[in-house]
């Protein structure tokens, strides 16, 4: 096994739209969790994971917490590695969409890389 | 090293085309649950992208319970549970798609 090229800490890669499940907001309280316990964390969105970063989020109809609120105050918790998929967002016609917090775009080569980098990684 | 798992089966979301498109080998992919659907001959086309270095394998327990076992592709070598554990341990991460 290979160490020289390994980031510490944990990958937490978001993979589903929020609201519809638990899942979204379950990936966001693990990397804050992490976080609080003095955990590097850096943040992965992909795939249906993209959603989550839509601008104009209002769920309290569904008597939800806003996701997108929670991510704007993820550098509060020295949570500021945030990627997302390039590849995710194309898919979804969002490459032109302004997305709710800074982010950094990765193509898929990136993503890869990003992935190889960490051993512990959660998907959500 | 990574060990990627599936437990979808193929069509089911994207999980298998997101897998397939950021694996980079030497690296390894478990099929397991309903995952392993993706493992029966005359599917080899899921996979034919795929390096030489991605090792391929499928869970036996997961295989009898579909009534799967034999019908298996060449390219998948079938472990049981403990060589599940086996395949953990010898992988430094391990990538649960789902």
């Amino acid at each position: 096994m290979s160490n020289s090229n390994l980031t510490p800490g944990f990958l937490v890669v978001a993979r589903q739209a929020p609201y519809g499940s638990s899942q979204a907001r379950e990936g966001l309280d693990a990397a804050l969790t992490a976080a609080a316990f003095g955990q590097p964390v850096s943040l992965l969105f992909m795939d249906d994971g993209v959603y989550q970063l839509l601008p104009d989020q209002s769920p309290a109809a569904l008597e939800q917490k806003n996701l997108a609120s929670m991510l704007a105050v993820l550098p509060m918790y020295e949570i500021e590695q945030l990627y997302v998929d390039s590849h995710s967002l194309e898919q979804r016609g969002l490459l032109d969409t302004p997305l709710c917090i800074p982010v950094q775009r990765l193509d898929s080569d990136q993503v890869a890389a990003l992935v190889q980098r960490h051993t512990r990684i959660l998907t959500f | 090293m990574q060990l990627h798992t599936l437990n979808k089966s193929p069509r089911n979301g994207d999980a298998l085309a997101s897998c397939l498109r950021l694996v980079r080998g030497p690296a390894s992919i478990l099929l397991l649950e309903n995952g392993v659907y993706g493992a029966l001959a005359g599917q080899e086309a899921l996979w034919s992208q795929l390096p030489d270095t991605v090792r391929c394998y499928v869970l036996q327990e997961d295989l009898e319970a579909r009534g799967l076992a034999g019908r298996v592709q060449a390219r998948f070598e079938s472990v049981d549970y403990a060589g599940f554990v086996a395949l953990c341990a010898a992988h430094d991460t391990t990538l649960s798609w789902y």
